[in-house]
């Protein structure tokens, strides 16, 4: 198992946080970075680490941040027909030659957001990936196929074995999983037909001796991870806010981020005044002493200087993810806990103590504890 | 008999022309029909096609045929055009197949296990050869597996509803069912979803004709034919009496190759290969 740095707006540096050493790569992004920037760190600050670049064709939107100024990406992206081989096979070769400029040691598919997640889609896809790949491995640099799903249709009666079907006619043994959704800020994936369908996908390509890194990750990721995911990239941001299509849109300024801190023991994303609150109860899970951004961000709180901790934060969660993914290598030990988490909510509940936001009350726990057992019934 | 007896003349013109000897008429299809000739002690299948018929399908079927170099497919020797009374045709030599066809064979017994493992390996092994050029047969079926009478060799035969998977597909999107017969395919093919089709649609249907061969049965049998396909394309599970005896005789990857889901099916032919060969 390992776990990845998703590069994001301005989050290079916590790539070079000593203390994050549990990460194993970086998923690199054109968005944030230019190329010269990202040559540099490759070779530098990134060297001991993988480095895989994902190109992020997905919303294609020409003025996107720092895209346009990458010698891979297209000047007729807005004009071009999408459905044209030769088109795409340039693109790959352009996007190849710049992989191996920037001396990075793997790249995923380019792929676009649809507007409708077909088979033919899918299809598409794979054939250009396919390309790709063969291209990658006559030179050694390693290949991901990128896979979009789209949660809303996962739902949908044998979509996790259609689509499948599809995407294990990729030549790779590694696929780069988005998942996209149009939850909202800070909320839980709640639907249980939507998760267990994800989680089915999963399992059928790892069935196929295909491992899985699943991108843009929050902590939902120990299902994925108990589906047979090997790999997961998260970042600062992705606390919040997961893959959606507002995601890519430009900043609109205004608003400034909250900090928070990820509890354990309720499996779920707090803010600061939730923080003191449970502290003061003792109901903090005590792994918190083994971050050392916990330990820095309670002794900032108990200082009551109303010092800000937003970086401190992002840390904390990163910190987090790969302890995460660190102690629940043994999957069953994820059902166990998830019921622990539940048990632990209804008595905060019976003690009145309520989070500062509404809707953070862990009601998804039950909803991923239903979305569990319907997946192993589906393996029975 | 032939069904246009033009084509037995165009037939007998094309043998006067390359000195060939006719011997007689052995099959023939929508667009085309083929012969038994000889020349120098050798045998040939000769195909007949009309030319204002020899349409895309003919050409990828001969494409295909020209890039596959296995013993286990029928081996292309020649592809000519001839004018004949001011209309055109093509025409097709292969080797000709003495050992008949696997169907011929069923009508008088059905195989025994070791049969089964030997026509089974030697058809997947023709479906590597098709991978590796990433086309796939869409036709497995009795009528389509020959048999060389010199070795008993199992040989997959007729291409012509070949799909080259680096071409764009000839079959519209709008058409229920996709080309095959119904009888041994895949739920893919049954129901045309195009961008599930590859090389394990025909390991579906290569798993249907074995189960055929050797219990008489399909797999997803049902009390009426058209029962039966429509079990086959609704996805369904084969028969689990038929999945009993499969275990029982030890052909357990006969049971993955006939997975509703390509998903679930061998994804590679050498992952096949290595499970046929275990048994």
């Amino acid at each position: 198992m390992s776990v990845f740095h998703q590069i994001g707006h301005h989050s290079i540096n916590l790539v070079k946080e000593e203390l994050l050493h549990g990460y194993q790569g970086i998923v690199l992004s054109p968005l944030n970075n230019s190329e010269e920037e990202i040559t540099h760190h490759n070779s530098n600050s990134f060297k001991k680490f993988k480095k895989i670049f994902d190109p992020q064709l997905y919303f294609p939107k020409t003025e996107r941040s720092g895209l346009k100024n990458w010698c891979y990406f297209p000047n007729d992206f807005d004009t071009a027909d999408l459905t044209n081989y030769v088109w795409w096979n340039s693109l790959c070769d352009n996007l190849f030659a710049t992989a191996k400029r920037t001396t990075c040691d793997a790249i995923c598919s380019p792929v676009i957001i649809p507007k409708i997640f077909s088979g033919d889609y899918y299809r598409h896809t794979i054939e250009v990936g396919n390309y790709l790949y063969n291209k990658s491995t006559e030179d050694e640099l390693d290949f991901y196929q990128t896979v979009v799903l789209n949660m809303d249709i996962m739902a949908e009666h044998n979509q996790a074995e259609i689509i499948s079907s599809i995407i294990t006619q990729t030549n790779s043994n590694k696929v780069y999983l988005i998942i996209k959704s149009d939850i909202e800020p800070r909320r839980e994936l709640q639907d249980v037909n939507q998760i267990v369908g994800i989680m089915k996908f999963i399992r059928y390509l790892s069935d196929a001796g295909i491992s899985v890194l699943v991108g843009f990750c929050s902590s939902e990721f120990l299902l994925w991870k108990y589906a047979g995911a090997t790999a997961f990239a998260s970042g600062k941001f992705f606390n919040l806010r997961r893959f959606t299509s507002s995601r890519f849109d430009e900043p609109s300024g205004g608003g400034g981020q909250l900090p928070y801190w990820f509890e354990r023991n309720l499996f779920a994303y707090l803010r600061e005044g939730d923080v003191l609150r449970l502290k003061k109860e003792g109901l903090l899970n005590e792994c918190y002493r083994n971050n050392p951004y916990s330990v820095e961000i309670l002794k900032k709180l108990d200082d009551q200087k109303g010092e800000p901790w937003i970086s401190l934060s992002w840390k904390n969660y990163l910190f987090s993810f790969y302890s995460l993914d660190k102690d629940f290598e043994d999957k069953k030990d994820f059902p166990k806990f998830l019921a622990k988490a539940e048990k632990n909510w209804l008595e905060a509940e019976d003690n009145s103590i309520f989070m500062e936001e509404v809707r953070n009350n862990g009601d998804w726990i039950r909803k991923w504890r239903i979305s569990i057992n319907e997946y192993n019934k589906a393996f029975d | 008999m032939p069904k246009d007896a033009l084509f037995t003349d165009v037939a007998i013109n094309i043998c006067s022309n390359k000195g060939f000897t006719l011997h007689n008429f052995i099959d023939s299809g929508a667009f085309k029909e083929t012969y038994h000739i000889s020349s120098n002690q050798s045998n040939y299948a000769l195909k007949v096609f009309n030319f204002k018929n020899a349409n895309e399908r003919s050409e990828r079927e001969i494409n295909a045929m020209k890039r596959l170099n296995s013993d286990n497919i029928a081996k292309l020797i020649e592809v000519d055009n001839i004018t004949y009374n001011g209309n055109e045709y093509l025409f097709i030599l292969e080797e000709y197949l003495g050992g008949g066809t696997l169907s011929s064979l069923l009508q008088h017994q059905l195989l025994q296990r070791n049969e089964i493992l030997q026509i089974g390996s030697d058809i997947i092994n023709a479906l590597l050869f098709t991978y590796k050029i990433n086309v796939v047969h869409r036709d497995i079926k009795p009528d389509n597996i020959m048999f060389r009478d010199d070795t008993s060799q199992a040989v997959l035969v007729d291409f012509g509803l070949v799909r080259d998977l680096n071409e764009t597909s000839l079959t519209q999107a709008f058409i229920p069912r996709g080309p095959g017969t119904a009888y041994f395919s895949s739920p893919e093919q049954l129901t045309n979803k195009k961008a599930m089709i590859d090389w394990r649609s025909d390991q579906f249907s290569l798993g249907v004709t074995l189960c055929v061969a050797l219990f008489g049965l399909h797999p997803f049998e049902k009390p009426k034919i058209n029962e039966t396909i429509d079990s086959v394309s609704s996805f369904c599970s084969c028969n689990e009496e038929i999945k009993k005896q499969l275990i029982g005789l030890n052909l357990f990857p006969i049971i993955k190759m006939l997975e509703p889901f390509p998903v679930k099916r061998y994804r590679t032919p050498d992952t096949l290969i290595y499970d046929w060969k275990s048994l």
